[in-house]
């Protein structure tokens, strides 16, 4: 098990980690967040290679900055660092500085990470797929108890990124790792945690995290539509809302008034052909861009208000849909999420500053 | 044409491994190279906790140790010969005018070259010390890697020292005192031979110091590639 309580750290101006606490079990937890939010430095203070400025780390109960500790985790940069040696020589060094050289156990971690056939080849003749790999074989070789990855699936290449899921899914302890994947975190995780600004803005389930975020920060992070509104009154027990002109139309079990914020999936968004009209909110609108992402596309919409819509590439290409064409989009008004007041992580850490 | 004369015979005693040229050279060389070991034994150390560690006044040490880089050799000479002449403090040790005091006046000479280069080299290393440290090293082991990581520029700095301690002449002079067979050194006998208008030898040893600085510089170069 590992604990922060009350981490707080800063590299000279302003504080980059804003009292963080938690604590991490046999579980898998995902950090989340925009660049530049404290990710790598939280993730450097609970492998204990960084001391914050104030608070503890708990490993197993035992908090300091001992060799001892710091040996029962395993850690992987971002961007790795492989010594001027080979491939071999990189993985054994853990075990080598412990005192602990086991040929074996070396062997059997290179062929774990499809290492063996470069096992010879020097750190500088390694691609960043490789190096990758290299760096996560030596954090594992250590038999570590916690596992810290930071970035772990960057410039890693589809089988290494099996490899890894695998192996996080075989170990027993606590895994906590820095992602910028959010479908990867989501089947991989048992937690998710979103960090904004140097505070947990937001933790809870993958699907809850992801699909019905709390906050407004967390939706946009997601990829989430936000709209902002103001509530015109009823219509046969549904709410109305002016946004940028157009009328839409929101399910809400408690009656709304004034200005208001709303979430729309891109999933959510339906795009058709012609002026059909099936749901309340039918809009129409003008494809600017489309991005195709694999099985995937995102379309960028134009109309009252901007929005984006996610199908799958297979449909796009079936309507044969073109940038600069106009169409008709679809929300259902129970897809539509408001949002409250932003929560309460922001008010904690106004009572802490 | 007196000149070409006594360049002539200045490689003569070169070809024909003088003893006294080749004595002083020899003597020279385990001076400077001595005086690089004790600073290395001293200025690693300190490099490594002044790279790898943050405290109150780091940023004024660095800076002392900066302003050192030009220390005139003679200021050395000086505070030397007042701390161990036999009035001085040191004194006692009787030391003065023997080899040992040039080592250590020339290890002091080139200890802020070595630390301000080994700490500017050891500061843009941080993710290998940082890395040694995730792996499980001690802070020790985590240092020499980044040291071995370093190596090549560690070995231009040594370099760069050693050629900095052979070729002063005013420390050596003031404190070794340019004793014949005893503390003269190549720049003290240059110094002296050429005021005794014994240009040969002074212009041979001058040759052997301009060989060796080029050695050093061909080395030096190679290293960096």
């Amino acid at each position: 098990m590992i604990r922060a309580e009350d981490i707080w750290h800063s590299y000279g101006r302003g504080y980059v980690l804003k009292g963080i606490n938690l604590e991490v079990r046999d579980e898998v937890l995902s950090i989340i967040g925009p660049v530049g939010v404290g990710k790598t430095t939280l993730l450097k203070i609970l492998s204990l290679l960084i001391k914050p400025k104030r608070g503890k780390v708990y490993i197993g109960g035992e908090s300091s900055m001992d060799l001892r500790l710091r040996r029962k985790i395993g850690f992987s940069h971002q961007n790795p660092f492989l010594f001027d040696a080979t491939v071999y020589e990189n993985v054994a060094l853990p075990l080598k500085v412990r005192g602990e050289y086991d040929k074996k156990r070396v062997e059997e971690c290179l062929h774990d990470f499809s290492l063996w056939e470069i096992k010879d080849k020097r750190a500088r003749e390694l691609s960043g797929g490789e190096i990758k790999r290299v760096s996560l074989a030596r954090a594992f070789v250590q038999r570590p108890e916690i596992l810290v990855l930071d970035e772990p699936m960057t410039n890693l290449d589809p089988e290494g990124i099996k490899i890894l899921e695998r192996k996080i899914r075989e170990f027993k302890g606590p895994v906590i790792m820095a992602t910028h994947e959010l479908y990867k975190a989501r089947g991989l995780s048992d937690r998710l945690l979103f960090l904004h600004d140097g505070v947990i803005y937001e933790e809870g389930k993958p699907e809850d995290l992801l699909d019905s975020p709390k906050g407004i920060k967390t939706a946009l992070f997601s990829g989430m539509n936000i709209i902002e509104g103001e509530v015109r009154g009823k219509e046969e027990g549904i709410n109305v809302v002016d946004v940028g002109g157009e009328r839409i139309y929101v399910a809400s079990e408690r009656g709304l008034s004034g200005k208001i914020t709303l979430g729309i999936r891109p999933e959510d968004v339906v795009i058709t052909k012609g002026e059909k009209k099936s749901t309340r909110n039918t809009m129409r609108g003008k494809i600017k861009n489309i991005v195709r992402r694999g099985p995937v596309s995102e379309v960028e919409i134009e109309g009252a208000f901007p929005l984006k819509a996610l199908i799958t590439t297979k449909s796009l290409e079936e309507m044969d849909l073109r940038e600069g064409e106009e169409i008709s989009v679809l929300i259902k008004a129970t897809a539509i999420k408001i949002f409250e007041d932003e929560i309460q992580a922001q008010g904690k850490l106004k009572d802490k500053i | 044409m007196e000149l070409v004369e006594a360049l002539g015979r200045a490689l003569y005693l070169l070809v024909s491994f003088d003893k006294e040229v080749y004595t002083i050279v020899g003597r020279s060389l385990l001076v400077s190279g001595s005086a690089l070991l004790l600073s290395s034994l001293f200025s690693f150390p300190v490099s490594s906790l002044l790279s790898f560690s943050s405290f109150r006044g780091r940023g004024a040490l660095l800076s002392i140790i900066r302003t050192f880089y030009s220390l005139p050799t003679v200021c050395v000479g000086l505070f030397l010969f007042v701390l161990f002449s036999r009035e001085g403090p040191l004194g006692f040790s009787g030391i003065l005018f023997t080899p040992y005091i040039m080592i250590l006046g020339q290890a002091i000479l080139i200890s802020p070259i070595i630390m301000g280069l080994l700490i500017s080299h050891l500061g843009k290393r941080w993710e290998v010390f940082e890395t040694a440290l995730s792996i499980g090293a001690t802070r020790r082991r985590a240092v020499i890697l980044t040291i071995f990581d370093a190596r090549s520029e560690v070995l231009g700095i040594l370099l760069l020292s050693f050629g900095r301690a052979i070729s002063e002449v005013g420390c050596a002079i003031m404190v070794g005192g340019n004793i014949k067979g005893f503390t003269r050194v190549m720049t003290t006998a240059i110094a002296l031979e050429s005021s005794k208008g014994n240009i040969e030898l002074a212009l041979s040893l001058g040759i052997i110091l301009l060989i060796i600085a080029f050695i050093i510089n061909i080395i030096a170069v190679r290293l960096e590639r």
